[in-house]
Parts: structure tokens; sequence; C-alpha cells
């Protein structure tokens, strides 16, 4: 459950780029206010694919404002997802055990909302800082999509072209990619912590299953126990040897934010002791905070902004 | 003194692989081939007619001539391609430079620094090979050879740095100035900031 007065945020570094690499757009600074400008209009959100039986989720920017703290710009977005199929909220009497259901009314979903904050300032490699409140069901492939959304959208509404070789006007597109903020590496964190849990996962497989015909395998995975922290390389190996992609580890850090940290590992790209993980922080704010707010909360933003990366 | 420094701001221009094109590969070729002089001994001349200093005095000027020509017309056309500035993560920064870097920019200063030193070698050539056979008969065998291998590698790691920048110039004169500037643009005003 999520607690109303601790919330974890996670660093991320905000990539941008058009549909065609190696080419040069606007400023985010620019880009910060034709957001918030959709935003204010109710015109940020998007609909995810819809469940087997109905009802699809949707992702909305409720809220978009351009803060100055420390002297640095920040987008501040308040990021929300709506889910129609989720179970109400229940709430129990402590003394008497009765139960309190508020029941979702047409049109309705379970919501969460999430801070966002993204620095202006634009670090090398067209990079931007970016903290976010952990909230399940809006996770990074979701805001992923949901800023993909609305910087495509501006792109088409405002007409970003670029000339070509041969001297015509081609539209294109920004597009975003969130990736863990180069922290600090696997390896570091590791080294003083305890390892709870090891997986080696197929994404990909291509097994079928021949006992049940018209089933296939989708995804296979061995979770594997380990003492020694110096055996993950030799395990890393023996999963890229056997078509294992992914390499996830949890682990408990005494220098963490007091939640297991977690890391998926591409085992065909990257070696598992040198990646970056994303890093979490605990933020603690006075007043509770509800599972889903209307506003952006400034204490968040502030408590969000001392954790934001230089 | 801004005479003086103008033709090596070229080397202060930080940009992607420089100290691989302007030090590492010269470097290594002037180490290969002056190792192959002092290998081949006698059977081959650094100075004299037939000598290497001869050789490369005949090459320098039609260079040089060839580095201000294309120095002239990089900056007396008014290409829009050409005076675009520089696009992607490692664009060429000279620093401390309040000018924009532009494509003209950094191809008059590449061409600059080109044309300075093939004049300059010419003339270390033709005074080195003037002055070496006076110099040869006053100082003792040992010496000489040092001055000689000395002399021999610098020559030949500034000709070699020479052609590898020469190459950094083609590739844009041929291929670079060819491709749009890749900046992308809204047709539309994007709302004020604000």
């Amino acid at each position: 459950m999520i607690d109303s007065l601790e919330r974890y945020v996670l660093l991320y570094d905000l990539k941008l780029r058009t549909a065609r690499r190696d080419t040069e757009f606007p400023p985010l600074e620019d880009l910060a206010a034709a957001i918030k400008k959709r935003v204010d209009d109710g015109e940020s959100h998007i609909e995810l694919p819809s469940y087997e039986g109905g009802g699809a989720p949707w992702l909305r920017i409720k809220k978009a404002r351009i803060d100055t703290i420390g002297g640095k710009k920040y987008l501040q977005l308040l990021l929300s997802v709506g889910d129609p199929r989720a179970a109400n909220p229940s709430f129990e009497h402590s003394e008497t055990g009765a139960l309190r259901t508020v029941e979702k009314l047409e049109k309705e979903g379970k919501a969460a909302t999430a801070h966002c904050s993204i620095a202006l300032q634009e670090s090398p490699g067209k990079r931007h800082r970016m903290v976010v409140e952990d909230i399940r069901g809006l996770g990074r492939t979701r805001i992923q999509e949901l800023l993909a959304h609305e910087l495509k959208v501006i792109s088409e509404d405002y007409g970003l072209e670029y000339t070509n070789n041969s001297g015509d006007e081609v539209a294109t597109y920004i597009i975003p990619s969130l990736e863990g903020h180069r922290a600090e590496k696997i390896s570091a964190s590791l080294g003083r912590s305890t390892l709870t849990g090891v997986w080696l996962i197929d994404t990909k497989t291509q097994k079928s299953l021949d006992e049940v015909p018209g089933a296939k395998v989708a995804r296979r995975e061995i979770k594997i126990d380990i003492t020694d922290k110096s055996l993950l390389d030799k395990i890393a190996a023996y999963g890229a040897s056997k078509n294992f992609d992914r390499l996830r580890l949890v682990w408990n850090d005494p220098q963490g934010a007091g939640k297991p940290e977690r890391a998926s590992v591409d085992l065909t790209q990257q070696d598992v002791q040198d990646t970056y993980f994303v890093k979490q922080y605990k933020i603690t704010v006075s007043d509770p905070l509800d599972e889903a707010v209307p506003e952006l909360r400034d204490d968040v933003l502030q408590a969000m902004a001392k954790k934001m990366p230089s | 003194m801004n005479i003086f420094r103008a033709p090596f701001l070229f080397l202060m221009i930080r940009f992607h692989g420089r100290w691989t094109y302007i030090l590492v590969l010269p470097l290594l070729a002037a180490l290969v081939m002056t190792g192959l002089v002092v290998w081949l001994g006698d059977k081959v001349s650094v100075l004299g007619p037939s000598g290497l200093f001869t050789k490369l005095l005949a090459i320098m000027p039609i260079a040089g001539g060839f580095f201000v020509a294309a120095l002239t017309v990089i900056l007396s056309q008014s290409n829009s391609v050409l005076q675009a500035g520089f696009v992607g993560e490692n664009k060429p920064v000279l620093e401390n430079d309040n000018e924009t870097m532009t494509r003209q920019r950094f191809l008059a200063l590449l061409f600059g620094y080109l044309s300075f030193s093939s004049f300059t070698i010419a003339g270390i050539l033709a005074g080195t090979d003037f002055i070496a056979p006076a110099i040869k008969t006053l100082i003792d065998p040992q010496p000489w050879l040092y001055i000689k291998v000395l002399t021999t590698f610098g020559v030949l790691f500034w000709t070699a740095q020479m052609f590898s920048c020469s190459m950094i110039g083609l590739f844009y004169l041929t291929d670079r100035l060819y491709r749009a500037t890749g900046v992308a643009k809204f047709k539309k005003d994007l709302p004020p900031t604000s």
C-alpha cells in the first residue's frame, strides 16, 4: 500500500531525439510551454489498450507548470493513471472491523498520481535530469508512452520539419526515452549489499508447449540462489549461452532508500557489474498525501528537487 | 600577437577524434617512417638532391597552393550549408571564443593551419637542406646522427599531421557539405515560455 507520508522517487534521464537521428531541434525549455498549454486545455491524455472483457485504462497529465527552484527551471508534471478494472478501495474500522467500500461510478477508474519533475537545463547528450514518484501503474514504460504522445502531437501541431539532403522539407517528431540516471553502478551498490534474488529471463523464447497443442511458451524464467556475489558474471555468461536475454537482480543496500534495489540487465548488450541502475530515494512530506491528488503539491516538488542530480 | 596565434587556432578546437587525427596517427606514421629511414641507413639519403627533404620540398608549395585556393573558395562562398553551425553531440568547440563555430569557420581554420604548415615545412626543408651540410662538418658523427634522426622525425610528424588534417578537410568538402544542416524547426510559433 502507498504510504501517505513517505514516497519513493526514481532518478531518470529524459533523452530526446527526433525520428531522424542527428537532427537538432528546439530545446525542451521551448517545448515546455506547449506541453503546459495542452495540459491546461485538458488535451493531454491517452487511452491504453483495453483489457479482455472491456475497460481500457488511461494516462493523463493532470497539471503542468514551469517552476524555478534554487535558480534552476523545472517542468513540473502531475501524471495520473485511471483504471476502470481495478478493485474498489475499501477501509476497515480498527475496532468494529466494519468495511466501507467506495464504489466507482460510471466512467470512473481507480486513480493514482505521480509527481514528475524534469530539469529544463540540458545536460550533455540532449538529456534532462528527471525525478518521478515511484507509483505502481505509472512506471517507466507508461510515462515514456505518455510523453512520446505529447511530443509527437506537439511536433505535428506546430509543424516540426527539417530540410533533407535533396532540399525538401520533411516532417519529423521528437521521441523521448527514459534511461536510468547514471548515478551508481550495480557493482558499487552490490559490494555493500545482500543479494536476495537473481533471475535469468528469456523474453523471446520460441519454444512450443508440445503437451498442450495450441499453447506456446511466452517467457522463460529461472530463479537462482547464490551466496557468492562474484558468481554473477558466470551466471550472466551461462544465461547468454542458453539464450536468456535478461538478468534481473534484487538486493538490499544498507545505504539505500529502505526498499530493495532492482535492476534488469540486458545480457546481449551490457556487462552486469558495469551497468548503472535506476537509483531510488525516499522523500517524506508533513501533510498526508493521497493516492491521487488533483493539484501539484509544492512540498513534494521541493523534496524531489533536493534529490535532483546536477 | 593574434597574427602569430591565428594559424594555430585549429589545433585548439575540441572535436571528436581530435587527438587521434592531430597526434596519435601522425605520431605512429612518423615513428614508422623514421624507423625505416634509420633502418635503411646509408641506402637512403635524407639530404641532397635525391634526398627525402628535397622530395618533400617539391610537394609542399603545391600543397600550400591548393590549401590557399581551398581557403579562398571556402571564405568566398555564401552557401547556407557552409554557413550553418554544427549539429550533434560532438560539435567542434573553440574555447574562450565568442564566434559561432560554423562549418565555414571550422574549414577556414583548418585550411589556414594547413597553408601555414605547408609553407613553414617548405621553409624548414629548404633551410635544413641548405645549412645541414655545413653543420655536418662541424660536429661529431654521433651527435649529428641524433640531430638528423630528430629533425627527420619532426618533419615527418608534421607532414603526416598535415596529411591527416587534409583528410578531415577533404571529408568535409566531399561528404559533409553535401548533407543538409540537420536542424529541425517548428513552422508555427510555440507558446511563450513565461
